[in-house]
């Protein structure tokens, strides 16, 4: 048991070393150049916005999808008869 | 279960600036920091605060599970229906109505209308599984 949290202290403070010599200096290159050069285009002044509603709609339609599937399986499992309480009212 | 007065009479006052609150987020949200997402769980937990305040009996009689559930599903049908009609002046998901002044309600084009779809479907959805998950432990 002492091993086991020895190895896990070891564990989050080499985590915590490699997060914290992150460097977070380079910004350019890939999507985000992409997007940080021609967000005038979308023609809106938010850029999160911009990203996520545009660029990476096929990402938000993908959440609603998610959403969707689970509320839909929550309702198959658990909303079924329960005594005379049919179709949650 | 019903709490006391003072938190039914709290929660019912604070209750419309809520949901005000969530429609500013989705409407606003490509002007101002919000969005659908944001927006639509405000929602939602507008509707949960009354279910901790008033009950579970008394707000599903209010807000029926057949409204929400239609609710949620025609918004996820009318996001699709966006995105396939942007489907005939080029690509899925074109966005048929850019234009405007920049900082416009209206400059976005389709983007307003994916984000009020997205905050009733999410504020939807969050509503339909509370229903669905209170109904096994209501006690009034």
């Amino acid at each position: 048991m002492r091993l086991k949290r020895v190895v896990a202290l070891l564990l989050l403070m080499i985590l915590g070393g490699m997060l914290v010599q992150v460097d977070h200096t380079q910004e350019y290159g890939g999507s985000y150049e992409h997007y940080v050069n021609n967000w005038e285009e979308v023609n809106i002044p938010n850029l999160v916005t911009a990203v996520l509603v545009d660029y990476r709609a096929y990402d938000t339609l993908g959440e609603a999808t998610i959403l969707f599937t689970a509320a839909l399986g929550f309702y198959i499992i658990l909303g079924g008869d329960k005594d005379e309480d049919v179709n949650c009212g | 279960m019903k709490m006391s007065t003072v938190v039914r009479k709290s929660a019912s006052l604070i209750t419309p600036f809520l949901v005000t609150y969530g429609l500013y987020l989705t409407i606003y949200g490509h002007l101002s920091p919000g969005g659908g997402f944001q927006g639509g769980v405000i929602l939602a937990v507008a509707v949960i605060l009354l279910i901790t305040s008033h009950g579970y009996h008394l707000v599903r009689d209010t807000f029926r599970v057949n409204i929400v559930k239609l609710l949620e599903s025609s918004s996820a049908l009318f996001i699709i229906g966006v995105s396939i009609i942007g489907l005939f002046s080029g690509s899925f998901m074109y966005n048929f109505l850019r234009g405007g002044e920049l900082g416009d309600l209206f400059s976005g084009g389709t983007l307003v209308l994916f984000n009020i779809a997205i905050g009733l479907k999410v504020g939807a959805a969050f509503t339909l599984l509370f229903y669905v998950l209170l109904r096994w432990t209501e006690s009034d």
